[in-house]
């Protein structure tokens, strides 16, 4: 019997890497996109030549791999913003303290 | 930017309740524990033991405990594949947890910022407050500053205008006192000039009733007598009632045809002398009635001296009663 072509594994695992794309991920991350579109290169070729369990196999990784860049990614992106808003409130509070009720 | 995760509790209870039944029957039958799988295991179990991080990302972690569960009990052929998923859904929900842990503190940092822009314009009225506060104390200070200086400068007026007016007045006071003085003087003149002029008047009217000197009648002659007080004494100089009589006297005279001038004194000092003042006393009279007017060629001035006398020398009223000038007309 032969086996159906892993449309919804394919679709899933494209869909993880445009969003992954999306964040526009940087160093660790972006190597991590690098992968995951590699091993999605590698589940349209499986899937050209019907060999779909190898389609599925890659899709899944890819899917996983787009997924792990994607956290990666907003971790990245989450401690920037983190550094930022806390040297923004520090900075806040300098001049705060700076204000003349405070000088001495 | 943080992209908000999606969460579907109902979802992954269910599936995790699945997954469990699974990984219990799979671990059944193979026992053996696949060191990578227990690595990854204990990377979650760590996750979970992280009370900071113990309830994020519960998605990426039930997929991590899935994709673990599964390389557990992966046969040899597809344990390469199940470990590729298992890493990356372990490192994701690490990652992932860790960046809701992050987004949670960003929106703590959020809350913090507006509480110090809350604090910081609290100490913005605060300071506009006590600045307006300040302009005030300072506006006000100053209108009261206009205000002294205002009446120090109406006092100042009101003192120049007081000193001025002195001035004015103490001028006033000296003009009127100069005026006055002037005045005086115009009084005291013109009192002087009166005081000449009624005398003046007096001594016309004086003369007027002793116009003519006291007479006698001797036959056709008329004599007149100056007494000797219209001289100065050892003098020859006629006083001014006496040249008024004298000029009455011309008057009298003007139709006549002979006027005798006879000058007398009294016996005190040498004769000479007295014949000399007698001379000269009776050419005094006969200046004065030529001067009023009596041809010269009618007068005849004669000194008599001490030589007539008219009563006894002994007593002064003898001596001023011969003391005397006679004019005797014809």
């Amino acid at each position: 019997m032969a086996a159906e072509p892993p449309d919804a594994q394919m679709t899933s695992a494209s869909l993880a890497i445009s969003a992954a794309a999306r964040l526009e991920p940087q160093g660790l991350a972006a190597d991590l996109l690098t992968q995951a579109r590699q091993r999605y290169g590698l589940a349209s070729d499986a899937f050209g030549r019907k060999k779909y369990k190898d389609a599925i196999r890659f899709a899944d990784e890819a899917r996983a791999i787009a997924d792990q860049s994607a956290a990666r990614a907003r971790l990245t992106d989450a401690r920037a913003e983190v550094e930022e808003k806390q040297a923004r409130n520090a900075d806040l509070r300098r001049q705060l303290q700076m204000q003349p009720e405070n000088r001495q | 930017m943080i992209r908000p995760l999606r969460h579907d509790m109902y979802l992954l209870q269910v599936i995790a309740m699945a997954v469990g039944l699974w990984t219990c029957t799979f671990a059944i039958a193979a026992p053996t524990p696949d060191p990578d799988a227990a690595r990854l295991a204990a990377s979650l179990a760590t996750l979970d033991a992280d009370p900071t991080l113990a309830d994020r990302a519960r998605l990426e972690r039930f997929k991590a405990a899935q994709a673990v569960a599964t390389l557990q009990v992966a046969r040899s052929r597809d344990r390469a594949h199940a470990l590729v998923l298992a890493e990356a859904w372990v490192a994701a929900a690490q990652d992932a947890a860790q960046a809701e842990a992050l987004l949670e503190q960003s929106r703590q940092l959020d809350r913090e910022r507006d509480q110090i822009m809350v604090e910081a314009s609290r100490r913005d009225a605060e300071l506009a407050r006590r600045e307006a506060d300040r302009l005030r104390m300072q506006a006000l200070a100053r209108e009261e500053e206009a205000a002294r200086l205002a009446q120090q400068q109406e006092e100042d007026r009101l003192a120049a205008e007081t000193s001025a007016a002195d001035a004015d007045a103490a001028n006033a006071q000296a003009t009127q006192a100069m005026k006055l003085a002037e005045a005086r003087a115009r009084e005291t003149e013109l009192a002087r000039k009166e005081a000449e002029l009624i005398a003046a008047v007096a001594a016309d009217s004086a003369g007027d009733e002793a116009a003519l000197p006291p007479s006698r009648r001797s036959g056709k002659r008329t004599i007149y007598t100056l007494p000797g007080s219209a001289f100065g004494s050892g003098s020859a100089s006629l006083g001014a009632n006496a040249q008024s009589s004298l000029r009455r006297l011309a008057a009298a005279v003007s139709g006549k045809r002979s006027v005798r001038i006879e000058a007398h004194t009294d016996s005190q000092g040498a004769d000479a002398s007295n014949l000399a003042l007698s001379q000269k006393r009776a050419d005094a009279v006969r200046q004065a009635l030529q001067g009023a007017g009596v041809p010269a060629a009618r007068l005849v001035a004669v000194g008599k001296g001490e030589t007539d006398p008219v009563t006894d020398n002994a007593s002064a009223a003898g001596r001023a009663r011969n003391r005397r000038v006679e004019i005797i007309v014809e």
